[in-house]
Order: structure tokens, then C-alpha cells, then sequence
């Protein structure tokens, strides 16, 4: 994985200018991802019930 | 009737008439060296006979570097080393420079030269290499510190050593600082210049496209690829595509998938592709572990790709 050392970091190529990440920066950037949880069925359920009282208030 | 010059009568065989010139030279036309009957009849109208350097066929691509030294994957190795002020290339580097049209199609000249070298850069930043094409197809190499301008019309930098390159116009000019004229002028690479040497030498792309290798597996959540294209110009098609490596969802191994931008909410999850003059990537969303999703070949069915059964790349090539 490379670094611009303002914080981005990709893999591929390395850019010019860039370099290679240390493992210790690697491992502080994958700790900041926020990756968003796939939604339960419960809260799906919730979102079509949700979207079902909207149909039925239509005129 | 036709005369015979053909050895006999005390003339020796091979022969070839030589034409003196006005004041000086001459001119000679040879038979052929060895068995051949060709004809040649000459035109019925007055004019200068070409020769193999006026006939140079049109360029696969326009202003660009048409040969070099390629490395396995297609990129361009075409040499020279860091920590001076000198880049010299290795191998023959063969450029072509466009210069409008005539009526005879698009106007070209098409140059090489072995182990080009580029000296003086010295001047802390990026330096741009580039190429005069001779009109006797050799190569000048020049440097500037000036990024070139590729725009699809519009003024021309006057400024001194300033490059322009109307794409609609297919013409290079070149600033003086009070005009820009035509030059038959094409950019191979450029360097980074710290500390008064040279640091990092990047030689942009042939023909102005480019396929990055495969990486086998596709990316997961959050991810960011970038490869370097190299190509040198910012008018650009690029995308991303795979290539199925274990079959799965109606596709066979060998079957390519095209994967244009865009999220398809609960159908396929696609990844947007950037672009700069020398890069492209993109980036996976950072959403789930469903990163990607295809349609099934027959049925439409969408489903989660395994990573694992696919391999991916960018590319990327020239709008012009």
C-alpha cells in the first residue's frame, strides 16, 4: 500500500512523489474505515413498512 | 520500338545511366542487382519523384512516441538512470509530431533516434522532456519546466516556452514570448528535479493508451486503487474491467465484464473510475461486504461476485 503522507492510501502503482505506506501507517488507516454494516432484516422490514404507510397516505 | 541496354555491343553489364547535374552531381539509375523484370513507366505529368522519406505512411497514432523499449506488461522502460542532471534513454525512440492536414490526409513527421539524452535539468520541480522532429527524421530533444497545454481549441500560449496542442487542430506551437509558431515538438516523459538532480523519471505511455495488468481477486469494502497510465494528456476515456477466472453466475473463465460507474442499490454495485493526466483508479464503497454485485448471464438474477473468482484492471486511452 502507498502514501502521499497527507493521510490517502491506495495500492497499484505508486505514484510519483508518493511512497510506501509502513505497516504502522497501514494499520492506523484501515483502523479509521468506517465501513457501513449491511442493514438486518428487521431494519429493511422497518424501511418497507415505513415506505408502505407513505403509499397508503396517498391520495 | 524498344532500345535494349543489356551488356552486349562493348557495353558492360550491370549498367546504370548517370545523369550529370546542372553544376554539380549526379544522378544515377540503377538496373536491378539481381534478376527482375519490372517495368517502370513514368507519369504523365511534370513533377519531383519522392523518395523513401517523403512516402512515410500515416502513424498508427498522432503525436506521440510510437516505439521504444517496452517492458513485459506493455509500459514503457525506455532507460536512464537518477541522481544527475542527465536522462539518457536506451534503445531507439521513434516519436511522430502532427501538424494539421493537407489534402493528402494528416500532416506528420515521424523521427528516431538512438539513446536520446536530455542535459541541464536541474531546476527543482517537474521538468517535461520532449522531442523537435527534424524534417529529416532525426530527433532534438529539449526540456522545459512548463507543463504542455492539450485543449481541444482555443488561443495559444505566446508565452516563451509554453507548448499548446490544439487537438482539433492537430497543431503543436510554442511560445517565443511574443508569438507562438508551429513546432513539430512531442513530450515523452518528465522528471522530478530535487536537491539540483534529477529524482524520479517517468516516460509516458505509447500511442496514448493503456491496460494495467491483472490483479487477480477484486478489491473489498473501502478501497482505493490508483494505476499509472502514464499517458501524459488529461482528454481521456478510462474504465475498469474484469475477467472471470472460476466460473460463476453463467460466466465462464475468459468472460470480460465491462464495469461502467454508477450504484445500482440492491442490483449491481458499481465503482466510479477517476482520472488524471497520469493516473486511474477508483475507489470501492465503504458499504457492507457486498462490494460487488453482478447480473447473472442468462438469467439477470443479481448476485454477490466472489472476489476470488474474478480479476480485475483499469485502463485508460486518448479521446483523440
Amino acid at each position: 500500500m502507498y502514501t502521499d503522507g497527507n493521510g490517502n492510501f491506495y495500492v497499484g502503482d505508486c505514484r510519483t512523489g508518493d511512497r510506501e505506506a509502513t505497516v504502522d501507517e497501514v494499520a492506523e488507516f484501515e483502523a479509521t474505515k468506517v465501513i457501513v454494516a449491511e442493514p438486518t432484516k428487521a431494519e429493511l422490514l422497518a424501511q418497507i413498512n415505513a415506505l408502505m404507510a407513505k403509499v397508503e397516505a396517498l391520495p | 520500338m524498344t532500345a535494349t541496354v543489356d551488356g552486349t555491343n562493348g557495353i558492360t553489364a550491370p549498367l546504370a545511366v548517370i545523369i550529370a547535374g546542372a553544376t554539380s552531381g549526379q544522378a544515377t539509375i540503377s538496373p536491378p542487382a539481381v534478376a527482375g523484370t519490372p517495368t517502370l513507366t513514368l507519369p504523365t505529368v511534370s513533377g519531383t519523384l519522392l523518395t523513401n522519406n517523403d512516402v512515410s505512411p500515416t502513424p498508427p497514432v498522432r503525436q506521440t512516441v510510437i516505439s521504444g523499449t517496452v517492458d513485459s506488461n506493455g509500459f514503457p522502460s525506455f532507460g536512464g538512470s537518477t541522481g544527475s542532471t542527465t536522462v539518457t534513454q536506451s534503445n531507439i525512440l521513434i516519436a511522430t509530431a502532427a501538424n494539421g492536414s493537407d489534402i493528402r490526409g494528416g500532416v506528420n513527421r515521424t523521427g528516431s533516434k538512438t539513446n536520446p539524452s536530455w542535459t541541464g535539468l536541474s531546476t527543482n520541480g517537474t521538468m517535461y522532456l520532449g522531442v523537435t522532429v527534424n524534417a529529416d527524421g532525426t530527433l532534438t530533444e529539449f526540456s522545459t519546466t512548463l507543463q504542455p497545454t492539450y485543449q481541444w481549441g482555443g488561443t495559444y500560449s505566446t508565452t516563451a516556452n509554453q507548448r499548446t496542442f490544439n487537438i482539433q487542430e492537430m497543431t503543436m506551437k510554442v511560445g517565443s514570448g511574443a508569438a507562438a509558431t508551429q513546432a513539430y515538438d512531442v513530450f515523452v516523459g518528465e522528471v522530478t528535479v530535487a536537491g539540483g538532480v534529477t529524482t524520479a523519471i517517468t516516460w509516458y505511455a505509447l500511442m496514448g493508451r493503456y491496460i494495467a495488468a491483472w490483479t487477480a481477486t477484486l478489491p473489498g469494502a473501502a478501497a482505493a486503487i490508483s494505476n499509472n497510465h502514464n499517458i501524459g494528456v488529461s482528454q481521456l476515456d478510462s474504465g475498469m474491467e474484469w475477467e472471470n477466472t472460476t466460473t460463476e453466475f453463467g460466466y465462464a473463465v475468459g468472460d470480460q465484464l465491462n464495469v461502467p460507474a454508477g450504484n445500482g442499490g440492491n442490483g449491481a454495485t458499481f465503482a466510479f473510475t477517476w482520472q488524471t493526466y497520469k493516473s486511474v483508479g477508483f475507489t470501492t464503497q465503504n458499504a457492507g461486504s457486498t462490494v460487488f454485485n453482478v447480473f447473472h448471464k442468462t438469467t439477470g438474477v443479481s448476485n454477490t461476485a466472489t472476489p476470488a473468482n474474478w480479476k480485475y484492471r483499469t485502463w485508460s486511452k486518448r479521446k483523440w
